[in-house]
This record gives structure tokens, sequence and C-alpha cells, in this order.
């Protein structure tokens, strides 16, 4: 027993942070995009008041649906609450309670796509069904290709723990290697494609040809609508945080003393930051992608992986 | 210790009884059938037993592993049956008793309402293939070893065409037993090559399996007793190219039917390839070549069988697909396993090997599970096509979610079973950068690549079916009129979904019991190190290089779950069901959703090639425009039609040299004696 | 051995100019894909030039330079006037099924790291590693002119293919003798010079660029 509960105190601690900071980056990237579109922002806040309102809210239930309709949004909530333990925010030395390694945490990220997918298509209609069909498209292509950079990452580290990973990865020289910029540069693909970024998606559009994840989300309402966005932001910072951990590592905390752990905290906030801009730069300034052009896009995903490991093999051994 | 070998029967008398007992059971049945007019299936309840017993048998060799041998009182004369039981034969024959109880049990459900020719046939075909299934694995000689296996083609073959009214079932038969004869053929070649290379301490005698081993071979017989042993066993198991039969004969067997043979027959041929190549073959024999080939073989039987599984909308088509998927995740394992131990890797080698062991039992578990599911399903509403079903979870919700939980376990999601075996082939395949060359790295790597990429895709398909069957509206009135099924069934679906999360959720036990299967094959056992909890967390090789725990990842999923629950039954939110959103548009029906080949159509396109594709457009002058899309396997039209032209190529040669005089035949007779001459002039 | 930085630094760049070619083989429009190649240019330069520096050859850093001139400068104003002048603004060339492509130069990848693994073993430069990755460029700018129909762009890939030549040699034995390479690069802007006026003859008898065109007058 002495194994988890030590790290419980931690444990929720991180899924509180985690929780916390998403409506937190969703709020900063959407100041981001207004800016940058000469628009005026609305407060870091806003996703908060919205997802506040929705929690008070009824929920209305399609007409011959069934239970599972009703129980994904908290499940899909859930989960990735709970897969917010296998990613380091603050320390790499792992005092929450990792059980699993970064595969796992694909494992998890397909449940949920899939949960997700069945809800919508229990609803009946053709939005869900396309909807879902279409992330199950960008999952399957998605999939692999994460598993390589994981495969990267964890060969240049000896481990798939994420934790472990940006532990070694952390005293590295500060010019990357070329396994982690294909690394890099496939997670960013998979990023944008798993989290319903444009080019892949539009997340600020219902028009019916272009959507994935909104027209999975069409027919909930209320406290499920609320779970469900919030669960999203929870998902794309988790991206977030592993993609901090497999390329920029330093500023992680190491033995975890309270000075570290601040000095760690000011760093994720600047790399959030960066973050939110970058992602605000290139979703204003891309086109969302034909859908049949989406294969191309992961494909490359996927290649950049596979080069990213060839490169190991061959440059840098 | 003594005391309880004398009283208790050893594992090798539980499972010589089981087998004893399936096949008398098997010969008194037809009999039954007139006795027990009213309480037929109950027979199916007394099958139960001998499966009881091979379980037992199984478990408790794998606790004591030993190798348990004996020459059986009849046989041939000179050429006496042995048996024997060690712990790779005991873990399949585990595999065996743990998928046929909770079958048996669905059948005693399942063949109540059918005809009594039917069951007849049944009840005498089911037990005698259990019974050559459970002798295949006790066999210790040759000669038993392929009258078993024969009695295991014959008896499938008879339950295949139960139904055998019916043409296109009489056909898939026909080439199930052609399929399953060039294998058996090619199994007796290696037998043969085999036994050639072994010490001739009396002809006869060096049929037992303990002589074969360990021969001196010239070069070339190791490569061809591989080849010959992975297609001739590959045959059954359905590796691509030779899986054309499976997607014939499942559907037209009865449901319980194709549950064991998917669930467990392909185990068998899994069973008879490790025992051929590892046990007798001797691993000093494998190359690294031959690693790689089945790391091919397997990535593409993966590949092909998942893709071609999102086309069908025959739910039972659809899951021999994903037979033919599954046995190329066991066949990457393996192959994992042979590349690494030829190259002197053993830690990677016993990971990638327990991991292709679990797979057969996860694999058998849920496999079976989603057959017997699929078929309740067609028996209850009486359609092939998924494209007639949807909205199933209100009237069977008990069968949708044991069928859920099939699905889930399938598509490689945690916390079932179906992801451990993955993750474990995945963290073998991690070892790639300790292989010598780029080559041998980049196939390893790019095999993980291609099962994350099956295994997604198997998501998408059971998204697919569970989506198109069990949610939405009913697409047709026998699908709205279906109703659950009964407790046999049900009590048999719930065991196998206990099976499938107790294996989940109880990784380590459950490695436990594999790594002595690993042991007694390769001498090395299996890194698990158990300072922390075992119960709780796996790890292959140390905590810090990858640890997974299912059950706190279900303890934290469920808390935060329960968390929610509450709250939102606390704050009392209304729930309000309403008609759903039409976007302004006036008719809203089901045939508005999507179909099963909709689903599948991103596929159709992204990997065009793999298909062979025959559609038709309607154009706008059509009078009655028709969209007709028919996909078919390219192997048909690629390999076996060229075959089949070429053998009637040659038989209408053959027919021309027949059509002769009889002075002819005389002059062929000594044609072929004089030729024979030449080649024995040098006798010894 | 004695360079960790400079070596890391040019296995970033052969990385870098790996990846260059495969947004070659995927990109459909030839104004970015002159883009992508004044970018190989650059990269090829500097990597010379780093190979130079840890090398100490003092001819690898008048190569580096002759290199930026004739591929960063030279030859893309040449390529852009050319494309002016032929009005091929904005267009868009059909490719071969992209997704197919690029893993075809996945295998070509792994192939040429295979056949390029002895070579590494015996030659004597700081950059061996890299050979693999010039064996690559080379192949893969072969598929890139298979791949395509229009002139303009199978020009590209023969451009790239010479790059792929220089980096192998800079890498393999530190380059050519300058007297050669000064001879093939004249030959490239030549052979560039004389594509042009090919390309305005093609066009003035098939009004258009599409090699298909020209085959099937040949088939007839």
């Amino acid at each position: 027993m002495n194994t988890f509960l030590p790290f419980l105190g931690t444990s929720l601690f991180q899924m509180l942070l985690v929780g916390l900071l998403a409506p937190l980056f969703l709020g900063w990237l959407n100041i981001v995009k207004a800016l940058l579109s000469n628009r005026t922002p609305a407060s870091l806040f806003q996703p908060f008041r919205d997802w506040s309102k929705l929690l008070s809210k009824e929920s209305i239930v399609p007409q011959g649906s069934s239970d599972l309709f009703r129980w994904a949004p908290p499940a899909v909530f859930a989960l990735l609450l709970t897969s917010s333990l296998l990613v380091p925010a603050l320390g790499t030395h792992g005092k929450t309670v990792a059980f699993g390694d970064a595969l796992v945490l694909t494992g998890i990220m397909a449940l949920v796509r899939v949960l997700m997918a069945l809800g919508a298509i229990d609803t009946g209609t053709p939005f869900g069904n396309l909807g879902g069909r279409r992330e199950m498209m960008v999952g399957f292509l998605a999939e692999p290709a994460t598993v390589l950079v994981i495969f990267t990452a964890s060969i240049l580290s000896g481990s798939t723990m994420t934790f472990q990973t940006a532990d070694a990865l952390r005293s590295g020289t500060l010019l990357p290697t070329p396994s982690l910029v294909f690394g890099g540069l496939a997670f960013l693909l998979i990023l944008l494609g798993e989290n319903a970024r444009i080019p892949i998606d539009n997340p600020s559009t219902h028009l019916e040809l272009t959507m994935i994840h909104e027209a999975m989300l069409l027919e909930y309402s209320g406290p499920s609508l609320a779970l469900m966005e919030w669960g999203s932001a929870i998902k794309l910072v988790i991206y977030l945080l592993l993609g901090i951990a497999l390329f920029f590592p330093w500023g992680l905390a190491g033995d975890e003393g309270l000075s570290d752990l601040i000095r760690a905290g000011g760093f994720l906030l600047l790399k959030l930051l960066t973050a939110g801009f970058v992602l605000g730069l290139l979703e204003t300034l891309m086109a969302k992608l034909r859908i049949f052009r989406v294969p191309e896009f992961m494909t490359l995903a996927f290649l950049l992986a596979i080069l990213g490991f060839l490169s190991h093999f061959v440059l840098e051994v | 210790m003594r005391l309880a070998g004398q009283l208790l029967p050893t594992p090798l008398d539980q499972a010589d009884m089981a087998l004893v007992a399936w096949i008398a059971l098997g010969c008194i049945g037809p009999l039954l059938t007139g006795v027990l007019k009213k309480h037929r299936s109950l027979f199916f309840g007394c099958l139960i037993l001998p499966g009881v017993l091979d379980c037992m048998a199984g478990i408790g060799l794998l606790i004591h592993p030993v190798r348990l041998s004996r020459e059986l009182p009849f046989g041939l004369p000179g050429l006496p049956f042995r048996i024997a039981l060690d712990p790779l034969s005991g873990f399949f024959l585990t595999v065996l008793g743990l998928v046929s109880i909770p079958v048996l049990l669905f059948c005693i459900g399942f063949f109540r309402g059918s005809s009594p020719g039917k069951t007849r046939w049944v009840f005498f075909w089911l037990p005698v293939f259990l019974g050559t299934m459970s002798g295949v694995l006790l066999a210790d000689d040759v000669m038993t070893f392929l009258l078993f296996w024969e009695g295991m083609a014959l008896s499938s073959f008879f339950l295949v065409v139960t139904d055998m009214q019916e043409a296109p079932v009489r056909k898939a038969g026909f080439l199930y037993l052609l399929m399953a004869q060039i294998g058996t053929g090619l199994i007796i070649l290696s037998f043969f090559l085999l036994s050639a290379g072994t010490p001739t301490t009396g002809r006869m005698s060096s049929l037992a399996f303990e002589n074969l081993v360990h021969g001196s071979f010239p070069g070339w017989v190791p490569w061809s007793v591989f080849l010959l042993s992975l297609a001739g066993f590959g045959a059954k198991a359905g590796i691509v190219p030779l899986h054309v039969w499976l997607p014939e004969a499942h559907p037209a067997a009865p449901a319980p039917v194709s549950a064991l043979m998917s669930g467990l027959m392909l185990k068998i041929a899994i069973y008879g390839m490790i025992r051929m190549d590892i046990d007798l073959l001797g691993l000093s024999h494998i190359v690294p070549a031959m690693g790689v080939t089945v790391l091919i073989v397997g990535s593409l039987s993966a590949l092909f069988g998942v893709l071609h599984a999102l086309m069908q909308h025959d739910p039972k088509r659809l899951l021999a697909y994903h037979s033919i998927e599954n046995i190329g995740i066991i066949l990457i394992g393996f192959g994992l396993f042979l590349l690494f131990e030829s190259t002197g890797h053993p830690v990677p080698a016993t990971i990638a090997f327990s991991a292709a062991l679990f797979h057969v039992l996860n694999h058998a578990l849920f496999k079976s599970l989603l057959f017997l599911g699929a078929g309740i399903v067609m028996q209850k509403t009486g359609t092939h096509n998924l494209n007639d079903l949807g909205g199933l979870f209100r009237n069977m919700p008990a069968t949708s979610t044991f069928f859920l939980v099939g699905a889930l376990a399938i598509s490689g999601l945690p916390p079932l079973n179906g992801f451990l075996s993955e993750w474990l082939t995945f963290q073998s395949a991690l070892w790639a950068p300790s292989l010598s060359s780029i080559l041998l790295q980049s196939v390893v790597v790019l095999s993980a690549a291609l099962l994350a990429l099956s295994s997604a895709l198997t998501a998408m398909c059971f998204v697919k079916v569970v989506g198109v069957a069990f949610l939405g509206q009913a697409r047709s009135i026998k699908a709205a009129q279906a109703r659950e099924a009964g407790m046999a069934e049900l009590s048999g679906m719930a065991l196998l979904s206990l099976g499938c999360i107790g294996a989940g959720l109880f990784p380590f036990p459950a490695l436990k019991f594999l790594s002595s299967v690993v042991t007694s094959l390769t001498g090395q056992s299996l890194p698990l190190p158990a300072e922390k909890d075992p119960w709780l967390w796996l790890a292959p090789v140390s905590y810090s290089r990858a640890q997974y725990s299912p059950l706190l990842l279900l303890l934290s999923f469920l808390l935060i779950m329960g968390a929610l629950a509450f709250w939102l039954r606390r704050s009392q939110k209304p729930v309000r069901v309403a008609p759903t959103w039409n976007c302004g548009y006036p008719v809203r029906d089901s045939r508005m959703q999507d179909t099963a080949d909709a689903f599948g159509q991103p596929v159709r396109h992204f990997f065009a090639p793999f298909f062979r594709m025959d559609r038709h457009l309607p154009s706008a002058e059509d009078d009655q425009p028709v969209y007709r899309l028919e996909v078919r396997d390219p192997f048909w039209a690629s390999l076996y039609d060229p075959i089949a032209s070429a053998l009637f190529f040659v038989s209408e040669i053959v027919e021309k040299i027949r059509n002769r005089r009889i002075s002819q035949y005389l002059l062929y007779s000594v044609l072929t004696l004089i030729l024979l001459l030449l080649f024995f002039e040098e006798g010894p | 051995m004695h360079h960790p930085f400079e070596q890391s630094l040019i296995g970033l760049l052969g990385g870098l100019l790996l990846l260059t070619v495969f947004a070659m083989l995927s990109i459909r429009r030839i104004f970015s894909m002159i883009r992508i190649f004044v970018l190989q240019g650059l990269i090829l330069s500097a990597s010379t030039l780093t190979v130079g520096l840890a090398s100490g050859e003092r001819h690898l850093l008048f190569e580096a330079a002759f290199t930026f001139v004739l591929k960063v400068v030279a030859l893309p104003v040449l390529l852009f006037h050319l494309i002016r002048r032929l009005r091929l603004r904005g267009d868009v060339e059909v490719v071969l099924n992209v997704p197919i492509t690029m893993v075809t130069g996945i295998f070509l990848v792994i192939f040429s790291y295979a056949v390029a693994s002895p070579l590494v073993r015996m030659a004597m430069t700081v950059s061996r590693g890299l050979i693999g990755v010039g064996l690559a460029t080379i192949l893969l700018s072969f598929l890139v002119v298979l791949t395509r129909r229009k002139a303009m762009t199978q020009v590209m890939g023969l451009l790239s293919l010479e790059n792929g030549l220089l980096f192998s040699a800079t890498n393999a034995t530190y380059g050519m003798p300058m007297i050669v390479e000064l001879g093939v690069a004249l030959d490239v802007l030549v052979g560039t010079l004389l594509f042009g006026v090919f390309f305005f003859q093609i066009r003035d008898s098939f009004e258009k660029l599409d090699l298909e065109r020209l085959e099937r007058t040949w088939e007839d």
C-alpha cells in the first residue's frame, strides 16, 4: 500500500493544478487570437464563467439515446483528469501516483476518443456520426505517430516514464539533437490534430462541413457540455505538458525543494504563455485543411517521427 | 505432498480424463437427443465438466512446472501413442478450458430453439472438436499429433457446415477444408524434415517428440522446417496470404462454433508453431532473419486484417478479419522474440514472448466474447447486416454492455486486457537500439508502428460496430423489436467479460503464470521486479523504465466519476428528454445515420491500394439511380485465381494425356520404369 | 570525435536537409518548392562551412561561400525569373498519392542508411555519419523527379539531387577537388539556363509545360 498512499496529496494537487490551468490556458489562447485579429479580447477567466453557467443549467438529452450518451461526459472528464498524473508539471522526481508511462497515456487518450465518438454516434444524427467518424480517422493517423515520438524520446532516455525521460533530457546540451527536432515537429503536428486545432479542425466554427470536435459535442448541453469542454481543455494542457517534458524539460524541478518548485512554477507559466502565443499565431496564420488533406498532414507527422528515430540510430550513436 | 499426489490425479491424468470424456460424450451425444427431448440443450452443461478439468490440469501444471509424459496402451503396431504435458501445453490447455466453459454455457441457451437434426449434428461434432483440440495439445509424438490435428480439422469442418442446406455455407466449408489440408501437408513435410535430421535409434520410436528435439541438420533444413511450419500452421492460424478461408468460414458457422474456432483453434495453430520452432527445431537453429520474416508476416497480417475488417458489414465476417489482425499481433510478439533471442538479447526476448502468449489468452477471451455477442444479436434480429441494426442498447442492455467490454478490450484500450499485451510488445520493441544493424532496428520499430496503427484502426472499427449496431436509432423493425438474450447466454458472456477485466486489472499474476512457460522453453525468466506491491504494479525490467498499474488507473477514474455523479445528484440538475435538433430540416429518419460502409469510407480512401474495389456511381440520367460498392480481398485476384487457372490448365493437359489407348498407357509405365532405374543406379 | 558541438550541429543540419527533400516530395506549388530549394542551399552551405571549420580544410570554406552565392542567390533568382516569364505563377501540380510517396521515401531512407553503414566505418571525416543522409537525399530527389509531371518541378528535383551529391562528397571525403566542384557548379548553372530555353520551346510547341503530353506524342 505504501507505494501510492504517501503520494495522494501531491497527486490531488497535480490534478487540481492541471484542472485549473486548463481553462486559464484556453482563456490566454483566446486572448492571443483576439489580439492578433484586432478584436477586443474577453477576460482570461471567460472559460470559467462559461462553464460555471453551463454547470448550473439543465441537461437536454436527445430522444432515443442510451445511457452511454449521459455517462460519456463525466467519464471523459474523469479519465482526462486522471491522466494528468502521468505527465510532470513541476518536478521530475515523480512524487505523484504515476500509474503508467507515456504509452499508457496514449492508451487513455484513445479510450477518451472512443468514448467521445460513441457518445456522439449515440445521438443518431448525421452530425454526430460525421464527427465521430472523422475523430476516429484523425485518431488512427495520430496514434502511431504519437507512439513513435514516444519511442524516440524514450530511446534517448532509456525509459518510457515521462518523469524519467524529462529527468534524463533535462541535463542535455541546449543544442537539440536531430532526433529531438524531428520528434518535436512531429509532436507539434500531433498536438494540433489531437486537440482539434487549425489546420485539422476549427474550434470556433459550427459549419457542418468542417467540424470534427464540435460536431461530436453538438447535442450536449448544460453540465455535460461543460464537462466535455473542460475535458478538452485539460487534454490540450496534458499534451502541452507532455511536449514540455519530452522536448523542453529545462526548468523542471529536480529534488523538489520548495524554492525549486516555485522556480519550476515560474518556468511552467512562461512556457505555457509562449505555447499559447505560438498556438494562437499558428491558428491565425493558417487556414483549415480540406478533410482529405488531413491524412497527408498526419502522415507527415508519422514520417517526421520515423525520421526522428532513424536519425538517432544513424547520427547520434 | 506425496499423499496429495496419490489422492489427486496428476494434471496429465486430469487432461487425459477430459479428453476421453469429451470424445465419449460426443459419441453418446446424438443418442441423448432422442432421450432428453425437452432438455436437449442441457447436454452442453455436461460438456463443461471436462473443460473445468482441463483448466485445473493446466493451472496445476503452471504452478508446479514439470514435464509429465505417458505411453498410451494402444496405438499403431510398433508406434505407441504418447501423450505429455509440459508448461507450454499446460498454458494452452488452460486457455482451452477457460474459453470452453463460458462458450458451452452460452450453447445451453443458444441451441434451445434449433431443430433436433441440427443439434444432433452439433452434439456429436462439438465435443469431438474440443476433445481433438486438447488432444493436439497433449500429443507427444508425430503420429498422435497429426491424428488429433486432422480430427480437429474434420470436426471443425463439419461444424462449419452445420447449415449445409445453404450453398454458400457448403462452399465456405470446402474452402476451409482445402486450406486445412494444404496446411496439414506442409506440416507433415516439416515433421519429415525434422525426423530426417535426428539420429535413427530405431526408426519408429524416433517419431516421439523427445527424439526429435535438437537434431543436427545441414544448413538448409532449419530454414525449410521454419518456413514450412510458418506456412502450414499459418494456414490454420490465418496469416496473410493464407487467410482467405477465415472470412468465409466464420460467418457460415454457428456463433459458438465461430467463437471456439477463432478463440481456440487459431491458438492451437500458434501452439503448433511454437512447439515446432522453439521446442523441436531448437532455439540454436533460429537466425535473426527468421525473426524478421515472422515480424513482417505478422505486421502485414495485422494491418491487412484490420483494414478489411473496416470494410465489412457482416459482424461475423468483420470479426473473422479481426482474428487475422490479432494473429498478426501475436506473431509480431513471436517475431520479436525470435529476433532478440537469436541476436543474444534475452531480456527483450522474454518480454516479447510473454506478450505473445498473453495476447493468445487475451484474444481467446475477447474474441469469443465478441463472437457470442454478434451471434446473439444476429439470432435475435435475424439479420447478417450491420446496416439493418441500430439502437440495440435499449432492448438488449446486458448483451450490449458485454459486447462493449469486448470491443474496448480488442481495441487495446486500458484498463482492459488487450492493452496489456500490446503494451508489453511495445516495451520489447523499445530495445531496438541494442540491435546491431540499422535494418533490424528499423524493422522492429516499424513493426511497432504498424502495431500502433492497427490497434488505432481496430478502435475505429469497433466504434463503427458498437455505434452502428447498438447506439443511435433502429434502422429496421427487426432491430427495434429485438429482445434481450436468455440467462444462459448472458452468463456465458458475463464470464468472458469478467475474464477480460480480470486479466486487464491483475496482469502480474497472469504474467507470473506465463513466466514458467517462458522459462521452460528458453531457460530465462521474465524480469519482473516485485519490490512494490506486486498485485498492483506491473513493470517489465524495472520501475524506472516503465510501470503500469491498471488498478490505480481504475481507482482514480472511479473516484472522480463518483464525485461527479454525487455532485450531479446532490445539485439535482434536471434532465430533459427532447427531440434531436434537426438543423431546420423537416425530415429526420433513422436511415440518415451512418452505415457501416460509410464509416469505413475514409479508410477506403486512404488505403486504396489494399482493396479491390468495384464501385458504381449513379449518374444524373439514371431512371433508378443506384450506388453500389463492392470491396473484395485483393489476394483472390492476385494469388488464388492464377493458381486456380494454372491448375485447370494442368488438369486439361493431363486430361489429354489420359485419353489414349491401352498401349500408350503401357508406354508410360515403361518410360517411368526406365526413369526410375536411371535414378536408382547408385544404390547404397 | 573532438568536435562534439560541430558534430551535433552537422547532424542537425543533415536532418534538416532530409526534411527539405521530404517537403519537396509533398509540396504542390512550384513557388514554395523554390523557397524550399533556397532553404536547402542555405543548409548545405552552412553544413559545408561547419565541416570546413571542424576539419580545418580551407577549400571547404570557399566552397561554402560559393554554394551560398550559387544556390541561395543566383539559381533562385534565375528560377523565379523563369517562372515569371513562363507565367507559371500559382501553378498547382497533381502529385502522386502523397502518403504512399512518403512511405516509399521512408523505405529509401532506411535503405540508404543501411547501404551507407559500411562506408561510415571506412571514412575518416568528422562528419562521416552523414553519408547515409547524403545518399538518402540523392535517392529522394530521384523520387521527386519520378513522381512529378511538370518539367519545372522535375528540374527542381534534379537540382536537389545535385545538392545531395555535394553533401555526400563533403561528408565522405571533404569534398571533391576544387576544380571539379567548380566545374559541376558551372554545369548546373548552364544546365538550368538551357532548361529555361527548353521550357520555352516545349511550351511553344505544346502550349503546356506538362510532360505527359510529350510522352503521348511519342506514343502516337
